[in-house]
């Protein structure tokens, strides 16, 4: 199967997108999805262009609303791979109840956060997730507030699948969009990904002297308190250990696309719906 | 007509005992309208629920009360002014002594509390037993009555059912009969919003998303409790904001998705507006107009949201709007807004107001018939499948995410046909230029096409053609103008009305309808909005204007009264004319 559109990207040379370009597009290979059942809503941003280059359905949507659309998009057809793509502003500052929301609701969308520290598209203001003390075009004097932290917040949210990827290793980062896309529920996976135009102190370099796998660490993703404790570590270590893998997964919470009274008995626009007879039936008798 | 009013403190069941009581009569078949009167509090506050009773269709709750029943000495003291001489006090003397003895009309001494001391619940069952006793009063036959409460309570029991029934009867053997109602056919009773609800779930409504906000809350209550029986999804979300986009969302991805709120969250919604605007998603919202500005006066009326719905949302981009004339018309207005909603691929907003949203009427029954579920425009061959395809008419062929071979990406950017956008890689250069020029116009095309479609209205005559004064209203307050025009009439003075359901686009042949008419504009809010949108798109004249914006609804007397100036009657003057209606200065 062909996943690749005609449109090509405009991202800057070396951006961390082009890695969960290629990420995407293999876990589409290797699951074989079908074009037709992928919905990818993104937000506004840089890495909002990652639906026009692929051949599935796309949507942009609003800045900081990509989650809620996509969750109005998974309850209207749970049988389709409804992904959220945006990015750390989006998703994290103008949008964060959203995220929050979806995820104590177990709605089975997958929300890439393509996290780069930083308003890029905008060019280079500081974001929620820009680390105290960095200067940025609109702290000169030093980010004074402290990171949004998403791992802990989804890990209190109720995520049933929390994860932290890097742009710059695309078969771990497949590995975990693989995962992500077979897990039933909602699903978080936060990318960090360099901006090599805007942040100069998180590159590719930065990053690979200090990321490590979960994977490799013996760490067991069913066990919640593990997962809290190393969803703090970059923190803690002042960001020399940062973890990268799947923090934690819960595959028993039902999914609300599971467990809703209508929404159980299969996708909503494929239902019967209630027939003219049944409603007149209704009106007479119940109202 | 005859005006029933019950009044007494928030917390003693005055609303059931209204509703309950309309029900009743409705069941009987007889017409009621009914009206709460109420505060944004739990408890506390003095309440109040109006039910006018008419063997023919009514318009409004009535003006002045025929009966009122007092729950206490507050219900006396604010609610006096509008008996008249022959109007009936039901109270009880137990609870208002000596405190209506400067009351001018009939009394009817209802020992409620000690009637309700033999019976289980007293607190709930002395409601009841009012009931009972306006039930004899206006002449309704006992053995109907005991019949519908039987059907009424069957759920809750056969304790319950027995207990209503000895509450109603010590009520109706307390006192004596004055009228002698007769019913006719059963009649369905609900509110506005129940319509509404019912409206959309008849035109295949599939998603429903709301976040708690009077007076729209109605829907999303009833959509809730009838989520299993109606088959509809509906969900309470984190905020207007996710809503609406949860609303487009669902709306991309093939479902028919309608969200409700008042003013202040369809604030939250305006960039989500736009977007569907500009993507080309066919979704409605539903604006329960309460008194603003900003917090305003939560649970009362207001018509002022026609400006903000008419500019909503960054940029030009096509919507329609729909302002439901009865709780009737909110059924076959809300399944139309699906419809033009699906066919026109952009928002649809039906303007409900507190009043309408809550009021009750009864309707003799809802023509299923009339209702079709009008499909997109679905693209057919994959080949060349250009989701934002420029047409004649405006409106582009539409693939749902699922349907093999039309893959393509839907943009809140400005795009091409194909749904590219034109924004990151060629704004500004000549490609874009042409493209922006070329989509733009398609999306407001299908402005021009809805003018000239069938499923958009004409504003409804009320009256005759030719009259010496024609008022102009919109939405809610057509039941009042009708009531006036009414009333007018009786005295000799013709008046007629044209009442506006379909706000936006206007159809072209109204200039000629309004043409040379003596126009007097009708409308609950202080800048007469509508008439200034009829005065910008026709270049028409008002005579007067009879704006009201107190929260209450506006009153056929009131209207009557704002238009006997425009009016000549041989050898009347307008203080003439006042006295003629007994409209006191």
């Amino acid at each position: 199967m062909n996943y690749e559109s005609s449109v090509k990207p405009v991202w800057c040379p070396g951006c961390g997108n082009f890695g969960v370009f290629s990420s995407l597009k293999r876990t589409f290979e290797d699951l074989k999805i079908e074009n037709n059942k992928i919905a990818m809503i993104s937000d506004i941003g840089c890495s909002s262009q990652e639906p026009h280059l692929f051949k599935v359905y796309g949507l942009d949507s609003l800045h900081g609303r990509v989650v809620a659309v996509a969750v109005g998009s998974k309850l209207a057809n749970h049988g389709l791979l409804v992904i959220a793509v945006g990015g750390d502003g989006g998703i994290y500052g103008e949008g964060l109840n959203h995220l929050i929301s979806a995820a104590r609701r177990n709605i089975g969308i997958k929300v890439i956060a393509v996290n780069n520290g930083l308003f890029s598209l905008t060019t280079g203001q500081v974001a929620p997730t820009t680390p105290k003390g960095v200067k940025t075009k609109t702290t000169p004097l030093g980010n004074p507030d402290l990171p949004v932290t998403p791992i802990p917040l989804m890990l209190s949210s109720g995520a049933t699948f929390v994860a932290r990827g890097f742009s710059g290793d695309i078969e771990h980062l497949s590995y975990i969009l693989k995962e992500a896309v077979k897990h039933k529920g909602f699903a978080l996976i936060d990318i960090l990904s360099p901006c090599v135009t805007f942040n100069k102190i998180q590159t590719y370099e930065w990053y690979r002297q200090r990321v490590y796998k979960l994977e490799e660490s013996n760490h067991d993703k069913k066990d919640f308190n593990k997962a809290l404790e190393k969803a703090f570590e970059d923190i803690k270590t002042n960001y020399e250990k940062i973890p990268i893998g799947i923090f934690y997964q819960n595959e028993d919470e039902e999914a609300l696309e599971e467990k809703d009274i209508v929404l159980k008995k299969g996708a909503l626009i494929k239902r019967k719906r209630i027939t003219k007879e049944d409603l007149k039936k209704f009106v007479e008798e119940s109202v | 007509m005859l005006a029933i009013r019950v009044a007494g403190a928030n917390g003693e069941g005055i609303d059931t005992t209204g509703i309950l009581l309309a029900k009743i009569l409705a069941e009987n078949g007889l017409y009621t309208f009914g009206n709460r009167g109420y505060q944004s509090l739990v408890r506390g506050g003095h309440v109040w629920y109006q039910v006018a009773v008419d063997t023919k269709k009514l318009n409004t709750f009535g003006g002045n009360i025929d009966i009122l029943v007092a729950f206490n000495e507050d219900a006396v003291n604010y609610h006096k002014n509008l008996l008249k001489s022959e109007s009936i006090l039901i109270y009880d003397p137990s609870i208002i002594k000596n405190k209506v003895d400067n009351v001018k009309c009939k009394k009817v001494e209802l020992e409620m509390n000690k009637l309700a001391a033999n019976l289980k619940n007293p607190s709930l069952m002395k409601n009841t037993i009012a009931i009972g006793a306006v039930l004899k009063i206006l002449g309704i036959e006992i053995v109907t009555v005991k019949q519908i409460i039987q059907k009424i309570f069957r759920d809750k029991g056969e304790e319950v059912v027995n207990e209503n029934i000895k509450a109603i009867e010590s009520g109706y053997n307390a006192v004596n009969k004055v009228f002698s109602f007769k019913g006719g056919k059963r009649k369905i009773v609900l509110d506005g919003n129940t319509a509404t609800a019912l409206g959309a779930v008849a035109a295949g409504l599939d998603f429903y998303a709301a976040y708690p906000m009077t007076p729209s809350s109605g829907i999303l209550h009833f959509l809730a409790q009838n989520q299993e029986k109606l088959n509809v999804f509906v969900k309470q979300l984190e905020d207007e904001i996710a809503v609406a986009n949860a609303t487009v969302g669902a709306a991309y991805a093939g479902a028919r998705a309608m969200c409700g709120t008042s003013g202040g969250g369809l604030s939250l919604m305006a960039e989500a507006t736009s977007f569907a605007g500009m993507a080309e998603i066919g979704v409605v919202f539903v604006d329960s107009q309460r008194t603003g500005p900003s917090t305003g006066l939560p649970t009362k009326t207001d018509q002022s949201d026609l400006n903000f719905v008419l500019g909503i949302g960054q940029g030009d981009w096509p919507r329609i709007i729909i302002a439901p004339t009865s709780v009737e018309e909110c059924f076959y207005a809300a399944a139309n807004a699906l419809n033009l909603a699906a066919k026109y691929q952009t928002p649809v907003f039906i303007l409900l107001d507190q009043y309408i949203s809550e009021r009750l009427e009864a309707v003799d029954s809802f023509d299923f018939e009339k209702i079709n579920i009008v499909e997109p425009k679905i693209a057919k061959d994959p080949k060349d499948f250009k989701r934002y395809l420029v047409t004649e008419d405006g409106i582009s062929p539409l693939a749902f995410p699922g349907m093999p071979g039309f893959e393509h990406t839907a943009s809140s950017y400005e795009h091409d046909e194909f749904g590219n956008s034109v924004a990151d890689l060629y704004g500004g250069l000549p490609y874009s230029i042409k493209n922006r020029k070329e989509q733009h116009e398609k999306r407001m095309k299908k402005l021009e096409t809805a003018k000239k479609d069938e499923l958009i209205k004409l504003p409804e005559l009320i009256g005759e053609e030719n009259a010496e004064i024609t008022f102009i209203c919109w939405g809610s307050t057509r039941g009042a103008v009708a009531e006036a025009v009414e009333k007018l009439k009786e005295k000799g003075i013709n008046a007629n009305a044209y009442a506006f359901e379909y706000i936006w686009p206007l159809k072209d042949e109204i200039k000629k309808l309004l043409k040379n008419k003596k126009l007097i504009d009708v409308e609950e809010n202080i800048t007469a909005q509508f008439a200034k949108l009829l005065k910008r798109e026709f270049g028409i004249k008002f005579k007067g204007y009879i704006l009201h914006y107190t929260g209450e609804p506006i009153t056929s007397d009131e209207i009557i009264k704002g238009s006997l100036k425009y009016i000549k009657k041989k050898g009347s003057s307008v203080s003439d004319l006042k006295k003629e209606f007994g409209l006191v200065e």
